[in-house]
């Protein structure tokens, strides 16, 4: 199925303008100072491939933090509709741990016995454009997580792009949906050789190579203990001291799903939508009778690593539940509740 | 989805956040990775800071009472009846708020001292904090915060007093733990243990009522400890040596006996922090909303000028705010006898100039604050304020607010005072308006449009000036932009800040006449001696002490979190689990008296008494009871009326011994 391009890197543009015939192309956009973030964008020219990772995942369009769910109004009973949103969309250099993040939900929220039918509306219209890395971001760890810095044949991925430094940027086409992004625009496409092959591989070992020689996140040993549930009380009590329960981890998180259904009704018609929510907060599982089965906060940072790395979901799920974007250690206002911080506590059973 | 940069709505800390939009919706939020104060980062109030914008309980048309029940009228007709019966001069009250745009309240004090020819002009938060605020204009000349927030991270020492900073103002504690994760070493002084002293070096927790003889006793520990540096004092000995000499009975002794802190404590405390060169104070509502706020901040405001731990970066002392723009609404004047920029409205040279600019003859200074204002006028104008869901005596505002001619409120929800109004005008909230908000740290920063207001709400400043316009006045403000080059050109200390240079960056400083920008550098300090007041006593009938804590829960009663699904349900915990409101104990106390969690008790004073449910917590010392803030209104009776303590007309509460029994079932 999969089949190497090029493409001419002075003409992304085209190829972008030609994807916007036909959907929405969702890409990194530079905002205030620094600040990159996935967006829908009206014209390629807006579209930055300067940066390292955007600030947040392209969750939102798949799973956003405010979705209607269906519309309801009152007429003796109730007249019910759904909300799907099954615009057809591309994610445009979209990096791999994002990748494998979405493919993460499909094996989740898309998952065969139980399909999230609001998950797999938006899932089914969108195309992903991968993006190699040269360079890891500040704080990543894809190479410690196996999403990246480049992806395999079936990683997830419609189209991969690397750029091979000189004028093109190699295309990576592994489905039907990617084919169907080439058919966009074939005239960009020219078949890729043998050369261009051995100068990705190359490329990917040299940027598996930049990544700190010692790993962020030892992911077996912090599983088998998570797994295990061998790391001590004390240590997640100390570490919920640096918690101030905002949720950030959770919500930046491109793995995390967590939301809470609300109502919201004016003059007899109602709209009930979802809602990101966090398993940081106290009230998520508080019961009704007002039993919380995970009262203290350290509870309920001990909570999210366990629905990361905890060996049973790797099971059920077929992949972790983290694919090292780095970003919660980012995100983090105590500064050190990120992932890989916590996983080290727990394989060093230290905190200091 | 369109991202648009504003500041986040909630507390003073001045982050910033991108508001998604969506086909005309707001769909989230995403925080600024670069923003210096922020980081990237935002509490659970910014990641829901869409939330109450959208709310369907939104106000969306104008209002007005007719036969005891509020009917949807005409803008036209709402403003027209307002017009008809505001009053004039001593007869009319104005009331801004900290959570609108400085656009919004300058033009309300515009409207009051131009139109109304009133001095009575307020916000609503601010006569909680006269007091910490007056004190630190004694010692200092100013009364804002001395140093950028973002250099609290570069600290070498920062002392907390006061302020339970995680749940309160949760970015000023991320950059508590940025400083403490580099090798910072914190000193927390609270009598209530708050999450951060967990991470101190040093914690002290001082009996209820005695935190003032605390912080002399570590002014002593300092000066004994030949810690001071002489060189702000423009080295007057005299004043330094009546200062010592006042300090003197504060031996460490008498203050562990009188505080139950150990002196060697807080001889600790008092050398990390007078050795450390980068030391920074911070204090909050623990300290600005305590009985003895005005000796507290006194004494803080003479340890930093003692040490000269000043006008150097991550130094100095920040009074935190916990509404977005409260320093803002002190900026924009809205206080009586002030102008913008703390010009005195008693200045001959500060009337003509603002007389000339505006083409009207400014009221003489009356200096009614709100406190005096309920009860002293016969109408009020309230925007965007809670005054009963904020008073330190809500059902006397109540009763106050009832008796008046004519109450205008605008307002995003109908709030426990928009209930009491006459006529209701909905208001665009923060996200449906241009304009600049000032933070904590003196940061101005912009505040952008992100979708349209609700139904047919509008910018408080449209409004204000539709009023003023029925009122005989002329403006033609065609933006907020344009209410901001009149501030800027009115305001020696805004004077160089445009919306171009805000929008360039990440906001600017406001400068004053004691230096530009980013610090103030002070010059020519007076020490004031601390006046500690007695603290309480408890006898062998009353073996507690009880306070109320402003710190917990601050955002439980706060209609904008009310109106956010997940934050309502976060700060609703403690009310669902302690329905009957709660009053927090020691679980020695508990285990000696045979209760548990969740019993109801009977509380008793020499006053009255009242009756909560209890909650176990180790935070708190033994013998000792703290209730949160909001639940003032339960456990009003055993402060007595009339009130035990008044600050400038504003009631304060002390604390008071109480006995403890389990309720009669």
């Amino acid at each position: 199925m999969s089949r190497a391009l090029k493409l001419q890197k002075s003409r992304w543009p085209e190829w972008v303008a030609a994807l916007q015939r036909t959907a929405a192309v969702i890409a990194p956009v530079r905002l205030h100072g620094e600040d990159v973030a996935f967006e829908r964008i009206t014209s390629p020219s807006e579209i930055t491939l300067d940066f390292d990772n955007t600030a947040d995942p392209p969750k939102r369009f798949l799973f956003p933090q405010v979705e209607p769910l269906l519309r309801y109004r009152r007429n003796g009973g109730y007249a019910v509709e759904p909300v799907y949103d099954e615009e057809p969309r591309v994610f445009f250099a979209i990096r791999c741990c994002d990748v494998s993040a979405v493919r993460f939900f499909d094996f989740t929220l898309g998952a065969q016995d139980l399909p999230d039918s609001y998950y797999t509306a938006r899932r089914a219209g969108t195309a992903l454009i991968a993006l190699a890395c040269h360079e890891p971001c500040q704080s990543c760890f894809c190479v410690c997580a196996d999403t990246g810095p480049f992806l395999p044949p079936g990683g997830g991925y419609d189209i991969q792009l690397t750029d091979l430094g000189g004028e093109h940027y190699l295309a990576e086409v592994d489905t039907d949906k990617g084919e169907a992004l080439v058919a966009a625009a074939a005239e960009l496409f020219a078949p890729a050789s043998d050369d261009d092959l051995a100068q990705r591989r190359a490329l990917e070992e040299a940027s598996e190579k930049r990544f700190p020689s010692e790993p962020r996140l030892y992911f077996a040993a912090s599983s088998r203990k998570v797994s295990l549930d061998t790391a001590e009380a004390e240590l997640w009590q100390r570490m919920a001291r640096w918690c101030v329960a905002c949720g950030g981890c959770t919500h930046i998180c491109p793995t995390c799903y967590c939301f809470n259904v609300t109502d919201a009704q004016r003059n007899g018609d109602g709209l009930r939508s979802r809602r990101w929510d966090s398993c940081q907060y106290a009230g998520l599982t508080r019961e009704a009778s007002g039993h919380n089965p995970r009262p203290e906060q350290s509870d309920r940072v001990k909570r999210r690593v366990f629905h990361k790395i905890s060996y049973q979901y790797v099971a059920r799920d077929g992949m972790q539940g983290c694919v090292g974007c780095g970003r919660c250690t980012r995100i983090c206002p105590g500064l050190r509740l990120g992932l890989p911080e916590v996983g080290e506590a727990i394989r060093r059973a230290e905190w200091k | 989805m369109a991202n648009v940069l504003t500041a986040c709505p909630f507390c003073g800390s001045g982050c910033n956040l991108y508001l998604k939009v969506e086909d005309g919706q707001l769909t989230g939020v995403l925080p600024s990775s670069s923003h210096p104060t922020s980081r990237g980062k935002l509490c659970i109030r910014g990641w829901h800071a869409h939330e109450f914008v959208s709310h369907p309980e939104r106000l969306r048309s104008p209002m007005v009472r007719k036969g005891g029940k509020f009917e949807r009228v005409s803008w036209e007709e709402a403003l027209s009846l307002v017009a008809g019966r505001l009053g004039r001069g001593a007869d009319v009250g104005v009331v801004g708020s900290a959570r609108c745009a400085n656009e919004d309240n300058f033009l309300l004090m515009k409207l009051a001292r131009c139109v109304l020819g009133t001095d009575n002009v307020d916000f609503s938060s601010r006569p909680q904090r006269i007091a910490d605020l007056a004190a630190l204009s004694s010692t200092l000349g100013v009364n804002c915060a001395t140093n950028p927030a973002p250099e609290l991270a570069g600290a070498d020492v920062i002392v907390l007093v006061g302020a339970d900073l995680v749940p309160e103002i949760t970015m000023i504690a991320s950059l508590v733990y940025e400083a403490v994760a580099r090798g910072a070493k914190l000193v927390v002084i609270s009598p209530v243990r708050t999450e951060l002293a967990e991470l101190a070096e040093v914690s002290l927790q001082p009996r209820l009522g005695t935190e003032p003889v605390l912080l002399c006793g570590l002014l002593k520990s300092v000066v004994d400890q030949g810690l001071i540096d002489s060189s702000l004092l423009d080295r007057d000995w005299d004043a330094y040596d009546q200062f010592a000499t006042d300090l003197s009975q504060f031996t460490l002794d008498s203050v562990e006996q009188r505080t139950g802190v150990a002196a060697d404590a807080i001889t600790r405390a008092g050398r990390l922090y007078g050795e450390a060169r980068r030391s920074a104070v911070l204090y909050s509502s623990g300290l600005a909303q305590h009985p003895a706020a005005a000796a507290m901040a006194t004494a803080l405001a003479d340890l930093v000028a003692l040490t000269n731990h000043l006008g150097q970066p991550s130094m100095g002392l920040y009074p935190l705010a916990r509404q977005n723009n409260f320093q803002g609404a002190l900026d924009m004047g809205l206080a009586p006898g002030m102008l913008s920029g703390g010009q005195s409205l008693g200045s001959a040279e500060v009337r003509q100039r603002f007389e000339q600019a505006w083409g009207c003859r400014l009221p003489e200074p009356a200096c009614k604050s709100l406190p005096d204002m309920l009860g002293g006028v016969k109408s009020l104008y309230v925007m965007g304020a809670d005054i009963v869901g904020g008073a330190a005596d809500p059902a006397q505002a109540r009763r106050d607010i009832e008796a008046l001619d004519l109450l205008v409120v605008q307002e995003l929800f109908m709030t426990p005072t928009a209930e009491l109004a006459d006529v209701v005008l909905p208001a665009a909230a923060y996200a449906e308006k241009d304009g600049t908000a000032t933070c904590a740290d003196r940061r101005v920063q912009r505040l952008r449009k992100a979708v349209d207001p609700p139904g047919e709400a509008r910018a408080d400043w449209q409004i204000i000036q539709e009023l003023a316009g029925r009122l005989g006045a002329s403006w033609r403000y065609d933006s907020a932009g344009a209410i901001w080059a009149e501030i800027a050109s009115l305001t020696p200390s805004y004077a160089d800040i445009t919306y171009d240079k805000l929008d360039a960056g990440w906001g600017a400083y406001w400068s004053s006449a004691n230096g530009a920008g980013e610090r103030l550098q002070l010059k020519g300090l007076s020490l004031q001696p601390v006046e500690c007041p007695p603290p309480p006593v408890t006898d062998a009938e009353h073996p507690f002490l009880l306070a109320l804590d402003p710190a917990a829960e601050r955002w439980t009663t706060d209609a904008t979190t009310l109106h956010s699904d997940n934050l309502r349900r976060e700060y609703q915990i403690a009310a669902a689990d302690f329905p009957a409101g709660h009053v927090e104990m020691h679980p020695d106390d508990a285990q000696e008296l045979q209760l548990r969690q969740g019993f109801r008790v009977k509380l008793a004073s020499a006053h009255g008494e009242a009756e909560l449910q209890l909650k176990l917590s180790s935070d708190v010392l033994p013998r000792t009871l703290v209730v949160p803030y909001h639940l003032r209104d339960t456990v009003r009776d055993l402060f007595g009326g009339p009130a035990p303590g008044q600050v400038e007309g504003h009631l304060v509460y002390s604390p008071v011994a109480v006995s403890v029994a389990a309720a009669q079932r």
